[in-house]
């Protein structure tokens, strides 16, 4: 899995009819420490994650082991909201606190 | 499968329902010799509980669901063992 922030939703009206009323996030790539890597991935959620929220998103053929996804054409699927990231004994992200080294919160 | 460094520990108390493996641990991959392999990652450990600064073995991609006792979770990548050494064949 990839660890992601949410920086927004992507609607779509005309889509496949398969994946009407599965909310499509735009997710950011980032590090543990918070750094975004620049990729972007379109993501589907069924967990109700919001802008700002730092996520797991599994990829490929994973994102169809769900009740919800089993039968949808989707390739990424929110699969956690993140909590608490440690590293080497230190705690790089809390959900209450966002980012240690990278303050930039939620945003809007 | 792939060698890689356990560098973390990731808690999501709030996660689909399918996915029942509570560990779940921040991987750099590395090469032979130790040295990072492009990006870190967040692979389920379901079987050896790597401490941090272990090295393992992870599989990624549709396989990883295979590693889990119940299959068919939505995961991408599962340790699947702790390397205990490396030797490199002779010649």
């Amino acid at each position: 899995m990839i660890i992601g922030r949410v920086i927004g939703r992507a609607v779509s009206t005309r889509k496949d009819e398969k994946l009407l009323g599965t909310k499509l996030l735009l997710v950011e790539e980032v590090d543990p420490q918070g750094a975004g890597s620049g990729d972007m991935a379109v993501v589907a959620d069924h967990l109700g994650a919001g802008p700002g929220d730092v996520v797991l998103v599994a990829q490929g053929s994973a994102a169809r082991f769900t009740a919800q996804t089993k039968e949808q054409p989707v390739d990424a699927l929110v699969v956690g909201i993140v909590d608490t990231i440690r590293l080497g004994g230190r705690s790089t992200f809390t959900i209450a606190e966002g980012f240690a080294a990278n303050d930039e919160g939620p945003q809007p | 499968m792939n060698l890689g460094v356990v560098r973390g520990v990731i808690v999501a108390g709030t996660r689909v329902a399918e996915l029942t493996e509570r560990r779940l641990v921040l991987v750099q991959p590395v090469d032979e010799s130790g040295a990072d392999q492009g990006r870190q990652l967040v692979a389920l450990d379901p079987i050896v509980s790597a401490a941090e600064g272990s090295l393992v073995w992870f599989v990624n991609g549709s396989d990883a669901t295979d590693a889990l006792d119940e299959p068919f979770q939505p995961v991408d990548a599962a340790v699947v063992g702790l390397v205990s050494s490396i030797r490199e064949a002779p010649g």
